[in-house]
């Protein structure tokens, strides 16, 4: 199946929606346990984009952004990426270690690093079980600055491959204390192809 | 009243005095201001990858620096400015993360610069100013009254070249 703009069918959309409910799912319970909070989900948006729509996908691309990148191979290619508020990410980090000077010390960034580690390890067992292929994740790796700016990494990245990149969109949200994550799993058209014939509805058309 | 003309990435747009023409969220992307410092007729470029003839996916121009920087070039003129009188100014080539996707694209931002700069020497434009590398985005606007191209660094420190 060939995905492109126009031609992501209703079929395809759902399946792709549910592996964002179930990574992000995972990921969501992960962070439940060891924050001892209640996580509220939303349910995740799988978009086609080209290049200013991954740009724009947190809202302003000048909104600086906590985000931790980890790049997924072994079946097919994609990006696993967290991204906060500065501000956000601030009250998480707080919350998570429950200290308050932390986000300011040189530890802040290693921090949000490694709930972000755990999160994206959940989502990639998720994908694993799923689609029944070993999957390896790169070491995560944070990075604070313009949206606009770390959302062009994987741009740059997967536009070598494909004009389009598919998106699975999910936010975690700890509603007591008003903080909102996105979860996104970001690839590019022809890696998508592969992700769903391991889903087993490859080769369907139409 | 003057406008603030936007560009996105891939993507390029002319501009003249009393307007503005800005790109938000430079990664290792690279921004390239040429303008024709007596009419101020200028145009400004995002481009995301250094070299068209490695890709196989290069129908859109506006990505690579070489195809890139022939498109900026080919609409100044056609907009009335002078290729004898042409400058330049450019920003970006961050290099956001340390390791991420080395492997497979190198420091991607540093190859753009490179390729930005060798396809103005080969065009045989001036750079004037430049602001590139290091490893923080960048939002450039360029003013065609001026010739300034103003920086702002996520934080809002922001600086004129």
């Amino acid at each position: 199946m060939d995905i492109t703009g126009s031609d992501l069918n209703e079929y395809a959309r759902d399946i792709l929606t549910e592996l964002g409910n179930i990574g992000a799912g995972n990921a969501a319970t992960s962070l439940s346990v060891m924050l001892h909070s209640k996580i509220d989900m939303g349910v995740p948006e799988v978009k086609v984009c080209d290049f200013d729509g991954l740009e724009n996908l947190v809202g302003n691309p000048e909104e600086i952004v906590a985000s931790v990148f980890s790049i997924i191979s072994g079946g097919f290619d994609a990006i696993i990426a967290f991204l906060l508020t500065v501000d956000d990410a601030k009250k998480f980090v707080k919350l998570a270690f429950n200290d308050d000077t932390l986000w300011n010390s040189d530890m802040g960034i290693s921090a949000i690093n490694e709930i972000s580690n755990i999160l994206i390890g959940s989502y990639a067992a998720a994908l694993e079980t799923l689609t029944e292929t070993k999957i390896r994740y790169s070491l995560p790796e944070a990075c604070i600055d313009m949206a606009g700016a770390v959302l062009s990494v994987p741009c740059i990245e997967y536009c070598q491959m494909s004009d389009k990149s598919l998106i699975i969109s999910s936010d975690l949200m700890i509603g007591d204390y008003k903080i909102d994550g996105h979860l996104l799993l970001i690839s590019y058209s022809n890696s998508y192809d592969v992700l769903l014939q391991k889903l087993g509805i490859g080769g369907m058309n139409e | 009243m003057s406008n603030m003309i936007k560009v996105g990435i891939a993507d390029m747009k002319i501009c003249q005095a009393p307007d503005k023409i800005t790109t938000i969220g430079l990664g290792s992307c690279v921004g390239v201001a040429m303008y024709d410092g007596v009419t101020g007729i200028c145009g400004l470029l995002h481009i995301m990858l250094p070299d068209s003839t490695k890709i196989a996916n290069n129908s859109n121009k506006l990505k690579f620096a070489d195809t890139g920087i022939d498109a900026l070039l080919e609409s100044v003129l056609a907009a009335g400015a002078k290729e004898s009188l042409l400058k330049t100014k450019i920003a970006g080539g961050a290099q956001m993360f340390n390791y991420l996707l080395k492997s497979s694209v190198g420091n991607i931002g540093e190859n753009n610069v490179t390729a930005v700069k060798n396809k103005l020497a080969e065009l045989k434009i001036p750079i004037l100013a430049e602001d590139v590398g290091k490893n923080f985005g960048r939002t450039v606007i360029f003013d065609p009254e001026t010739y300034e191209l103003a920086i702002v660094k996520a934080g809002s420190e922001r600086y004129v070249i």
